[in-house]
C-alpha cells in the first residue's frame, strides 16, 4: 500500500513537471501557428534567400523505396520501438530511428527547387504500424508526386568548383592521415614522398573527384525538373539563423488547424495536469 | 486549496502575458517582413535596370529612329536610382515597365535587331525578371494584406494600437503599365 502511495506521489511530481512543460510547449505551438499564417506562400521562380514558404508536389532526385510499405517515395522516416516491461507497467521505448537525408524537388507551376530534408521537423501521416513480438515498427513517408508544404530557409550552396575543391582537400587530408594510403604515393619506393609525387597524387585525386561530381551532376541535370537557372545552387533547408524548417504533406490551412488545436490542448491540458497533480501532492500525508 | 487557486491564477496571468507576447512578436515580424519583401522587389528591379542598360546599347545601333523612346527609358532608369521613397520608386518603375513594352513592340519592325543574339538573350532575361518581379509584388501584397487584417482583428488591434501600427498601402499597377503599347514610328521625312 505504501508502495502504491509512494508511486502515486512520484508520478504526481512528474505530472507537475510534465504539465508545466506542456503548458509552455503549447505557446511554442501557438507561435509556430502564427509563423505559418504570417509567412505568405512564394512561387519557386521568385524565391528570395531567407525564410520561405512553398507548396507544390514532391519530385524525386533519387526515387526511394520505403522499407516497410515498399511504396516509391522521396522521403521516409522509420521508428523501431521495443516493449520494456516493468513490475506493473510496460512502455514502448524507441530503439532505432532514421530519417532519409536524400534531397528531392518541390515543384509548383513556375518551376522546381531542391529540398534538403536533413533536420526537418516533419508532420507526416503514419503509413505503417506493425508489431512483431516485443518490437513495433512504424513508417512515415512522402510519396512521389504527393502535395507537400515546406517552410524553410532558401540558401545558396557552394558552386560545383568549390565543392570539388573541398572534396579534394578532404581526400588529401585522409591520405595524409592514413600511413598505408600515404605509402602508396611513394612511387619510386625511396621511403620519401617528394614534391613531384605529391603533385601526381593531387592531380589523380582531382581527376577522380571531378569525374564523380561530373557523373552526379549529369544525373542531377537529367532528373532536375525545370529548376530555373538562377536556382541551380539554391536549396531549401534548415537555416543557420532562422532554424524553422517544417515539412508536411498537409496543406497550409491544415497545418494551421493542426497547430491551433495542439496549442489549445497543450496549454489547457498542461495547466490542468499541473493543478490535478499538485492537488494530489498537497493532499499526500507523510 | 489556497495554493491551488494561486497556481491557477499564476497560469492565467502567465498565459495572458505569453499570449500578448506572441501577438507582439508576430506583428513586429509581419511589419519587418513587409519591408523585406519590398527590398526583395528592389533587388530584382536593380537587376532589370542593369539589363536595360545593355538593352539600350544593343538597340541603339539598330533602332536609329527610336531615339526618343531609348532616351526616355535611360532617363527613367536614372530617376529610379535617385528616387527616395517607396511611392516614388513604384511610380517610376511603372513608367519603365511601360517603356520596355514599347521597345519590345517596336523591335518587331527591325528584323535585324530581332535576330540579334544579344537582343534575344536580353529580351528573355528581362522577361524572366518581369515574371519574378510580378511574383514578388504579389508576395508583397499578400504580406501587406495579412498585416492589414491582423492589426484590425481582436485582440491584435490592442497591441497594434500600442505600437502605433497603421494600414500599409498595397502595391498598385501604375496607369502606364495598364496602358496599351503606343507605337510611334519616328521615321525621317
Amino acid at each position: 500500500m505504501n508502495d502504491i502511495r509512494a508511486r502515486i506521489f512520484i508520478y504526481s511530481i512528474v505530472g507537475i513537471i510534465a504539465g508545466i512543460y506542456l503548458f509552455f510547449q503549447g505557446f511554442f505551438k501557438l507561435w509556430k501557428k502564427r509563423l505559418i499564417e504570417n509567412v505568405p506562400t512564394s512561387k519557386v521562380r521568385s524565391i528570395a534567400m531567407g525564410l520561405v514558404e512553398l507548396q507544390g508536389t514532391a519530385i524525386p532526385d533519387v526515387l526511394l523505396t520505403a522499407p516497410y510499405t515498399k511504396t516509391p517515395c522521396v522521403f521516409y522516416h522509420i521508428i523501431i520501438e521495443r516493449l520494456v516491461r516493468q513490475r506493473n507497467s510496460s512502455n514502448w521505448v524507441k530503439e532505432f530511428e532514421m530519417k532519409t537525408d536524400i534531397p528531392f524537388f518541390i515543384h509548383d507551376d513556375t518551376g522546381s527547387v531542391v529540398i534538403d530534408p536533413k533536420y526537418a521537423d516533419t508532420d507526416l501521416p503514419l503509413r505503417f504500424i506493425n508489431r512483431e513480438g516485443n518490437k513495433r515498427y512504424k513508417e512515415y513517408n512522402i510519396m512521389e508526386k504527393e502535395p507537400i508544404y515546406v517552410l524553410g530557409t532558401a540558401k545558396r550552396t557552394d558552386s560545383l568548383e568549390d565543392r570539388i575543391h573541398k572534396e579534394v582537400e578532404t581526400r588529401i587530408r585522409e591520405v595524409v592521415e592514413n600511413p598505408e594510403e600515404k605509402q602508396k604515393l611513394d612511387i619510386n619506393k625511396d621511403m620519401w614522398i617528394d614534391e613531384k609525387e605529391w603533385e601526381m597524387a593531387r592531380e589523380k585525386i582531382k581527376r577522380e573527384v571531378a569525374e564523380e561530381f561530373g557523373r552526379a551532376g549529369e544525373q542531377f541535370k537529367n532528373s532536375a525538373h525545370s529548376v530555373p537557372d538562377h536556382l541551380e545552387n539554391v536549396i531549401i533547408g534548415k537555416g543557420e539563423l532562422d532554424k524553422n524548417f517544417l515539412l508536411s504533406n498537409k496543406s497550409e490551412k491544415e497545418m494551421i488547424e493542426h497547430y491551433k488545436y495542439k496549442a489549445f490542448f497543450y496549454i489547457i491540458g498542461g495547466a490542468l495536469l499541473t493543478l490535478v497533480c499538485l492537488k494530489i501532492v498537497l493532499s499526500y500525508k507523510f | 486549496m489556497g495554493i491551488i487557486v494561486i497556481v491557477f491564477l499564476l497560469f492565467v496571468v502567465i498565459g495572458i502575458f505569453l499570449y500578448f507576447v506572441s501577438i507582439y512578436n508576430s506583428l513586429v515580424r509581419l511589419s519587418r517582413d513587409i519591408d523585406k519583401n519590398w527590398s526583395n522587389i528592389d533587388v530584382l528591379l536593380k537587376q532589370r535596370h542593369d539589363e536595360i542598360n545593355k538593352l539600350v546599347k544593343v538597340c541603339e545601333g539598330y533602332m536609329k529612329y527610336e531615339r526618343e523612346t531609348l532616351e526616355k527609358i535611360t532617363s527613367l532608369r536614372t530617376d529610379y536610382l535617385r528616387a527616395g521613397s517607396v511611392e516614388e520608386k513604384e511610380k517610376i518603375d511603372g513608367a519603365i515597365t511601360g517603356a520596355l513594352k514599347t521597345i519590345f513592340a517596336v523591335a518587331e519592325n527591325y528584323p535585324e535587331l530581332k535576330t540579334n543574339n544579344n537582343f534575344i538573350q536580353l529580351q528573355t532575361r528581362i522577361s524572366q525578371l518581369e515574371n519574378s518581379i510580378a511574383d514578388r509584388r504579389e508576395l508583397y501584397n499578400d504580406s501587406v494584406n495579412i498585416y492589414n487584417i491582423r492589426i484590425h482583428q481582436i485582440p491584435e488591434m490592442v497591441v497594434a494600437g500600442m505600437l502605433g501600427y497603421k494600414d500599409k498601402p498595397l502595391f498598385e499597377v501604375s496607369p502606364e503599365e495598364r496602358k496599351d503599347v503606343d507605337i510611334k514610328f519616328d521615321f525621317p521625312k
